[in-house]
């Protein structure tokens, strides 16, 4: 794809050459005819300028194309003049893929480049979550004098790929609504476990280790002491990924999106290493699925799912977004035991309603909540009260909502936990 | 970081800047009226290059040839207005030059090598054209008619704005 179109940047030099011609005709003067006649050259230069033939190989490297996030990779690009010309005038602009940041060093250059002699670029960016890919790097070639420019697209694929490490900083509590295999959230079926519960009469075949010794002493009966047992759960984690979500108190900051990934990525090892089973869904416009299970091919699923997914993209999703459609195509796919656990910034009321409708539905919602508000105008100040009252509805309708603000993960759900009724 | 500042690049500024300096100086020991409209063209082209203004620069070019026109008719020797001439020229190339450098590619970026390259070319053309014209001019001196001047140059423009690109 090659451009080449004239720059307009000598426009006139014709006229003032005349002008000056005129000029030495009237006052008879030899000086201003040498005036004209540079003129005479200069417009030469400009004619017969031309951009040669460009062929330009262009390679990318990476210090590193599988970064820990916020580590700080190199980017080195090389332009090597493959022609048989020298480009006197070479401009080359690196894309740098959207959602990264270059944090050191401009991804351009200007320069001249010797038939065979390579120009480098070299720039910062810091790693973020994701997939990232550079392809385009645009190079605008103008002739010596500038009057023609000459603009292409080169393309060199070059992809980074950044997977966060799941690492379980943060004990998420679960609400009561469980499966059938043992695990550690205490339910009111009596039965065996470790908190007591209640006394009943023996029946035949009850455990011989579970019979109230005491009682037998006393009053000569044979009781059993029930314990509430202790199963496992199973866990949807949704993240609202929608438009509306990817909001950010400020432009540089991450989005609620990012936050929210990040609170489902600490809570998904969290909850497989105590015993329960988890999946994954974004609740947005780009289809994302993975069913709840455990083990340890199941945590390696879900951390490539969270890195590279391009449902959770940092930048928001292009594609047209049916609400009714993807509320519906979740539901099909809860399993009736199944909790949710939903991370939205609750940055509009429909999110407050499909939280609400998944409660009704008898998945035991609980919700994570980033705070992308601010205090800075009225208008923040507004969106800020709406969403408190967002977030008071509910609490009155009886589901956990952790609100997250600036703190760690961690101090947002223990502060949380503390208001919750057990 | 990494807002990408699209202002006309520091080094072709300085370069832009010094040559109107030198067409002004050029010009100041041949004809004072001419020297004052160089100074006054060259504030306009640094006016024009801390806005970013491609007409303010144009009108600084403008300017330049105006002074030049002055010193042509006020008569000093045809040496130093040729001087003057090739250093307003390349004034203005310069300055326009570090405006689509700037707009392209940002003040960060590392754009010497460009800027210098480009304006070594300008000034290799400008200076053996101007000795190929005053060659010419000492050659040929005295005795044509002034009708046979003008259609030389009329037709060197005709000649130059046919050439294909």
């Amino acid at each position: 794809m090659t451009r080449r179109f004239d720059t307009q940047r000598w426009v006139g030099i014709e006229g003032l050459v005349l002008i000056a011609a005129a000029a030495g005709v009237f006052t008879r003067e030899p000086s201003l005819f040498l005036l004209a006649g540079l003129g005479v050259v200069l417009l030469g230069y400009v004619r017969i300028a031309a951009v040669p033939e460009v062929s330009l190989d262009v390679a990318r490297t990476l210090s590193d194309s599988t970064p820990a996030p916020d580590d700080d990779i190199e980017v080195t690009l090389r332009v090597t003049n493959d022609g048989s010309r020298t480009l006197f005038d070479l401009r080359i602009i690196d894309c740098v893929p959207p959602g990264l940041a270059v944090s050191d060093g401009p991804a351009r250059l200007g320069t001249a480049l010797r038939p065979g002699a390579t120009a480098t670029v070299t720039y910062t960016v810091t790693a973020i979550r994701g997939e990232h890919t550079w392809d385009e790097t645009t190079i605008i070639v103008r002739d010596p004098s500038g009057a023609v420019e000459c603009r292409e697209m080169e393309h060199t694929e070059t992809t980074m790929r950044c997977e966060p490490e799941l690492a379980a900083t943060a004990d998420l509590p679960l609400r009561g609504l469980t499966s059938k295999y043992a695990g550690r959230v205490e339910t009111n079926v009596p039965g065996s476990g470790l908190e007591f519960a209640s006394i009943r009469e023996y029946r035949h075949g009850d455990p011989i280790r579970r019979i109230d010794w005491n009682r037998r002493a006393r009053t000569g009966t044979l009781a059993t002491v029930q314990f509430r047992e202790e199963r496992a759960a199973s866990v949807v984690l949704v993240v609202d990924t929608r438009t509306e979500a990817h909001v950010a108190p400020d432009a540089d900051d991450e989005t609620a999106v990012e936050r929210c990934v990040d609170a489902a990525s600490i809570a998904v090892p969290a909850l497989l290493d105590s015993g329960d089973s988890v999946g994954v869904a974004a609740f947005g416009p780009e289809e994302c699925w993975l069913a709840p299970s455990s083990g340890s091919a199941h945590r390696a699923r879900a951390r490539r799912l969270f890195a590279t997914h391009p449902a959770f993209a940092p930048t928001p999703p292009e594609k047209a977004f049916f609400p009714s459609v993807a509320m519906r195509r979740l539901r099909r796919r809860l399993s009736s035991d199944a909790q949710v656990i939903f991370c939205t910034p609750l940055a509009d009321d429909y999110a407050v309603s499909v939280a609400r409708r998944l409660e009704a539905y008898d998945h035991a919602v609980t919700i994570v909540s980033p705070d992308p508000t601010t205090t800075r105008t009225a208008g923040s100040r507004l969106a800020r009260l709406e969403r408190e009252l967002r977030l008071r509805e509910l609490r009155r309708s009886g589901l956990r909502v952790v609100d997250w603000g600036d703190e760690p993960f961690a101090v947002a759900l223990s502060r949380a936990e503390s208001g919750w009724m057990r | 970081m990494n807002e990408i500042t699209r202002r006309p690049t520091r080094t072709g500024t300085a370069m832009s800047l010094s040559a109107a300096g030198f067409a002004t100086l050029s010009l100041a020991f041949a004809a004072e009226m001419a020297a004052a409209g160089a100074l006054v063209a060259t504030v306009v082209l640094a006016a024009g290059l801390v806005r970013g203004s491609r007409r303010v620069l144009d009108a600084a070019g403008g300017l330049f040839f105006l002074s030049l026109a002055i010193g042509g008719v006020s008569g000093p020797g045809p040496e130093s207005l040729l001087l003057a001439a090739i250093a307003s020229i390349l004034a203005w190339d310069l300055g326009e030059n570090a405006l689509s450098v700037g707009d392209h590619l940002g003040r960060e970026a590392d754009t010497t090598r460009l800027e210098v390259v480009h304006a070594a070319t300008t000034l290799v053309v400008l200076t053996v054209g101007a000795g190929v014209v005053y060659g010419i001019a000492a050659v040929a001196s005295g005795g044509q008619p002034i009708a046979a001047v003008v259609l030389l140059v009329l037709g060197a423009v005709a000649l130059v704005s046919g050439v294909r690109r």
